[in-house]
C-alpha cells in the first residue's frame, strides 16, 4: 500500500507545528481541541489520577492493632461508643494504630437469605485476608465458623495465653471426624455486655480467634478487658 | 470483503512491513491497558484456585497440604457433583435459548418507529434496577404453593419449587426474567448499527416484515447474537445468586436445582473446604472451556462479519 | 392497496400486545416493591391472605429511611462509583475492543483468548484475593477501592470487539488512503460508529455498580464511604425483617439510575440511527 510513503512521527509533528503557527491563537487552540481533545483529555485524567493516587496513598489508615468483628450487634461499638473508649483506656497500647469494632455484619448460619450471604461471604474475607483478629458472635453462628474451620484452635501455640488463662471458660467443637477442638470463649456473662440489647438473649455469647492470626496477644487483651470483674 | 485485511498482509515476505508494524505498535498499545488490568486483577486469583485445587485446605490454622489429584479422584467419585453439573446443564438448556429468543424478538419490536417506544424501553430497562430484595420477595409469592399467585391465578396445586420435577424449570424462568433487559439492551445496540437501507430496499422489494427479519435482521445482527449467545453461556453455566434466593437449605427439590457454583460455594464458604470448592471450580471451567471452543467453531458457519 | 393499511394496523396491534404484556411481566416487581413501601409491616409479610394493595397507605416508611439515612452522601458515592467505572470500562474496552476486532498483530490471538478465559471463572473466587490487594496497598475505604475490580473489562473487551468486527472494512480503507495512521482512523472514523455499542456497556456498567453488593460491603467499611447497595443492605441487617422500610429505601435509591437513564436514553434510543443521517 503506501509503505515508505508515510511520513516519520518527527516530519509529521513538524508539519502539525507549521499549520498552527500559522493560525491566530484562538484559531490555533481549537484547531487542537477539535483534533486533540482525546489525548488532551486523557493526559489530563491520568494526570489527575497520579495526584489522586499519591493523595489517597499519603493518607491511607494507620496500621490496626485490633480488628474485631461483631456479628449481630444492633449497639453501638464505633469508634465514639463508650464501648470503643472504655476499652482504649483499658488497654493503654503504647504503639500507634487503630482498633477497629465493625458491627457492620449480621448473618445467621442457620438459615439462609440473599443478604446474610454477602455479610458472612464479607467475615470470611476479612478473616482469610488477615484483617479481623477476633470474631464475637452466638453460638449457631460459632458453630458454623468452627465448622467452616476459619477459626483458630486455641490450643495452638499463637493462642496459647488466651487457652492457659481462661481454661474453665474454653468452648469445643466436634468435628465430623471426632475430633474434640477448643475453639472458642464463652463471654456471655462478659459485664461489658450489660446495658446492651445484643448478645443477651440465652443464646450465650462466644469470642473466637482467627485461625490466619499471627499473635492473639491483642486478642486476649480484649478478652481481659470482657471479663474483667468491676 | 472478508479477505481484505489478509489482503493488506499478503505481500509481507520475511521483514514487516510499515503497515505491520503499525498494526503491531497500535495493537499492542491499546491492549495494554486491558491486559495489564485483567493479568493483575485476575491472574493471581486463577492460577491461586488452580493450586488450592490440588490441596486439602487445613482447619483451625494448620495450614495447607498439597495432596495433588486427590481432590479429583473424591470429585470423581461425587455423584452429588455429576448431578449438579447435570443441574447446571439443564438450567443452560432452558435460560439461554428463550432468553435470547425473547429478547431479540421485543429488541426488534422495540426497535421499530412507533407510539410509546420510549416507555416502552423504560419499562423494560426499570426491572434492572429494581433491588434483589424486591425481586426475590416477589418470586417467593408468585411461587408460594399455597397462596402464591399462579397457584390462585389458574386453580393450580403445583409446588412450584419444592418438587423436585419442576423446580429446576421454576428456577429457569427467573433466571430468563432477570437476563431479559441486559440482552434486549445488546440486541437494541446491535440492530442500531444495521444500516436503514437495508430495510428500505426491502421493503420496496416488497417483503414482510417476518421476511425481513430472518433475511435481514438476523444474519446483520449474527456478530451481536453470537455475543449473546457466548455470555450468556457462560453466565448462565454460573448460575448461583437465584437458586439462593428463593430456595431454603432445607427445601428437598434443592438437590435436583444446585448448580456447580452452588456447591463451589457450598464447599469453600460454608464448610471451609477451599481445596475441594477450588477442584469443582476447574470442573467448572474445562465444562465452560470445551463449550466455548466448540461455540467458536460452529460460529464459521452462521456468523457474518461485513 | 386497502388491505394493505388493514393488515399493517393489525400488525400494530399485535406488536402492542406482546409488548405490553412482556411489559407487565417485567413491572411486577417494581411494582411490588412501591406497594409493599406503602404497607404496613404486618401487611407486608402477610400470606394469608395475601395482601396486594395497602388497606391504608402511608408514606410513614419513606420519612423514617429519608430521615436515618443520608441519601445525598450515599447518592454521591454511588454516582462517583458509576462514573468512574463507566469512564474507566468504556476506554480501555474500546482501546481494546478496537485492537482485537480490527488490527492483526502477533500475539492476538492469545491475549483474546485470556480475555474470554477470565469470563468463565465464577465471580465469587475474585473478591478474597482482590480484598487482600487492596488492603495491602492501604486503600480500603476510598472511592478507588470501590472502583478497583471495574477498571478493565473482559465483557466489555468482547462487546467492542464484535461490534468493530461488524463494521465495513471499506471505511478504514478509505481513511488510511487520505493519510490517517491507525488511532486517527480509530479515533475520527471507527470509534463513533461504534456508539451504541459504547452506550450498551455504559448502561451494564452502571447497572451493575449500582448493583453490586459484596465488593463495597467488603472493601469500604466505613459508613462515609458507603455505596447505596451496601447501605441498603446494612439497613436491613439492622432493622431486619422491616420490608416496607427496606423496599421504601430501595426505591429512593433507585431514584438517580431512573434520571441517568432518562438523561441519556436518547443517546442510547437513537444511537447510530441519527449519525447515519437516515430517518
Amino acid at each position: 500500500m503506501d509503505k515508505g510513503l508515510k511520513p516519520s512521527l518527527r516530519e509529521r509533528a513538524g508539519a502539525e507545528k507549521q499549520k498552527i503557527q500559522g493560525m491566530t491563537r484562538e484559531k490555533a487552540l481549537r484547531y487542537i481541541w477539535t483534533y486533540y481533545k482525546i489525548p488532551i483529555v486523557g493526559i489530563l485524567v491520568f494526570i489527575f489520577l497520579v495526584i489522586y493516587f499519591i493523595h489517597a496513598f499519603l493518607n491511607r489508615p494507620e496500621d490496626t492493632i485490633l480488628h474485631v468483628t461483631f456479628v449481630n450487634c444492633y449497639d453501638d461499638v464505633s469508634e465514639k461508643s463508650d464501648f470503643h473508649k472504655e476499652f482504649l483506656e483499658y488497654a493503654d497500647f503504647q504503639e500507634t494504630g487503630e482498633v477497629i469494632f465493625d458491627s457492620n455484619v449480621f448473618f445467621d448460619l442457620s438459615k439462609d437469605s440473599d443478604y446474610a450471604n454477602t455479610y458472612f461471604q464479607k467475615t470470611v474475607a476479612y478473616l482469610e485476608a488477615g484483617t479481623t483478629d477476633a470474631l464475637v458472635c452466638q453460638e449457631t453462628n460459632m458453630k458454623g465458623m468452627a465448622k467452616g474451620g476459619r477459626i483458630l484452635n486455641l490450643k495452638d501455640e499463637r493462642a496459647s495465653g488466651i487457652y492457659d488463662k481462661y481454661k474453665d471458660r474454653i468452648v469445643n467443637y466436634t468435628t465430623e471426624e471426632g475430633e474434640v477442638i477448643p475453639v472458642a470463649v464463652d463471654i456471655s456473662d462478659s459485664p461489658r455486655f450489660e446495658g446492651m440489647s445484643s448478645y443477651q438473649d440465652s443464646e450465650g455469647c462466644y469470642l473466637c480467634v482467627s485461625a490466619y492470626i499471627d499473635q492473639a496477644d491483642q486478642a486476649e487483651v480484649f478478652l481481659d478487658y470482657l471479663l474483667k470483674e468491676e | 470483503m472478508t479477505n481484505s485485511k489478509s489482503e493488506a498482509k499478503a505481500p509481507a515476505k520475511q521483514k514487516m512491513t510499515t503497515w505491520e508494524k503499525n498494526q503491531l505498535f497500535w495493537g499492542w498499545l491499546f491492549i495494554i491497558p486491558t491486559m495489564l488490568g485483567l493479568i493483575i486483577l485476575n491472574l493471581y486469583p486463577i492460577v491461586d484456585t488452580i493450586y488450592q485445587s490440588m490441596c486439602k485446605t487445613g482447619d483451625f490454622g494448620k495450614g495447607n497440604i498439597f495432596v495433588g489429584f486427590e481432590n479429583f479422584s473424591r470429585m470423581f467419585g461425587d455423584s452429588e457433583v455429576w448431578q449438579a453439573l447435570l443441574n447446571t446443564i439443564k438450567y443452560a438448556i432452558i435460560e439461554v435459548p428463550f432468553s435470547i429468543c425473547f429478547a431479540l424478538v421485543l429488541a426488534v419490536l422495540l426497535n421499530r418507529k412507533m407510539v410509546g417506544r420510549s416507555a416502552y424501553r423504560a419499562i423494560f430497562f426499570l426491572p434492572m434496577i429494581v433491588a434483589p430484595a424486591a425481586v426475590a420477595m416477589v418470586w417467593r409469592w408468585l411461587y408460594n404453593s399455597q397462596f402464591g399467585l399462579l397457584n390462585n391465578l389458574f386453580g393450580l396445586k403445583v409446588e412450584w419449587i419444592s418438587n423436585p420435577k419442576i423446580a429446576w424449570i421454576s428456577i429457569a424462568i427467573i433466571g430468563v426474567w432477570s437476563i431479559l433487559g441486559y440482552n434486549i439492551v445488546l440486541f437494541i445496540s446491535g440492530l442500531q448499527e444495521i444500516p436503514h437501507d437495508y430495510y428500505e430496499a426491502a421493503d420496496i422489494d416488497g417483503a414482510s416484515g417476518v421476511q425481513a427479519f430472518f433475511n435481514i435482521t438476523i444474519p446483520l445482527l449474527s456478530p451481536t447474537i453470537f455475543f449473546v449467545l457466548i455470555t450468556r453461556v457462560i453466565g448462565a453455566l454460573q448460575v448461583f445468586d437465584l437458586i439462593y434466593m428463593v430456595m431454603d437449605q432445607s427445601n428437598k427439590a434443592l438437590p435436583k436445582v444446585e448448580s456447580l457454583v452452588y456447591l463451589f460455594y457450598r464447599e469453600s464458604f460454608d464448610f471451609g473446604d477451599k481445596g475441594y470448592g477450588s477442584t469443582i471450580v476447574v470442573l467448572l471451567l474445562i465444562v465452560i472451556l470445551i463449550v466455548t471452543v466448540f461455540q467458536m467453531i460452529g460460529q464459521k458457519k452462521w456468523v457474518h462479519y461485513e | 392497496m386497502h388491505s394493505m393499511e388493514t393488515k399493517r394496523k393489525v400488525e400494530r396491534v399485535i406488536v402492542h400486545v406482546v409488548l405490553i404484556f412482556f411489559s407487565i411481566i417485567m413491572l411486577v416487581p417494581f411494582i411490588w416493591m412501591l406497594l409493599t413501601a406503602f404497607k404496613s409491616v404486618s401487611e407486608a409479610t402477610q400470606i394469608d391472605p395475601f395482601v396486594i394493595f395497602p388497606t391504608v397507605w402511608t408514606a410513614d416508611s419513606f420519612t423514617k429511611v429519608w430521615n436515618n439515612m443520608n441519601f445525598l452522601l450515599l447518592y454521591k458515592n454511588t454516582l462517583l462509583l458509576i462514573f468512574w467505572r463507566v469512564v474507566c470500562a468504556v476506554l480501555t474496552a474500546t482501546l481494546a475492543g478496537y485492537a482485537f476486532g480490527r488490527l492483526e498483530f502477533k500475539g492476538k490471538n492469545f491475549m483474546f483468548s485470556l480475555v474470554l478465559f477470565q469470563m468463565m471463572i465464577p465471580a465469587q473466587i475474585f473478591i478474597i484475593p482482590q480484598y487482600l490487594m487492596v488492603s495491602k496497598i492501604g486503600m480500603t475505604n476510598t472511592i478507588f477501592a470501590l472502583v478497583f475490580p471495574g477498571i478493565v473489562t473482559a465483557f466489555g473487551t468482547f462487546l467492542l470487539k464484535t461490534a468493530y468486527m461488524g463494521l465495513p472494512v471499506s471505511l478504514e480503507e478509505a481513511a488510511r488512503l487520505d493519510g490517517c495512521n491507525i488511532f486517527q482512523s480509530f479515533l475520527h472514523i471507527m470509534s463513533p460508529l461504534t456508539r451504541s455499542s459504547m452506550v450498551a456497556l455504559g448502561i451494564f456498567t452502571a447497572v451493575f455498580a449500582y448493583k453490586d453488593l459484596m465488593w463495597p460491603l467488603v472493601v469500604n467499611s466505613s459508613a462515609n464511604m458507603m455505596p447505596l447497595s451496601a447501605a441498603l443492605a446494612t439497613m436491613q441487617g439492622q432493622y431486619q425483617s422491616n420490608y416496607p422500610q427496606l423496599m421504601a429505601a430501595s426505591a429512593i435509591a433507585c431514584v438517580p439510575m431512573i434520571v441517568l437513564y432518562l438523561v441519556f436514553q436518547k443517546q442510547f434510543i437513537e444511537g447510530i440511527a441519527t449519525s447515519g443521517g437516515k430517518l
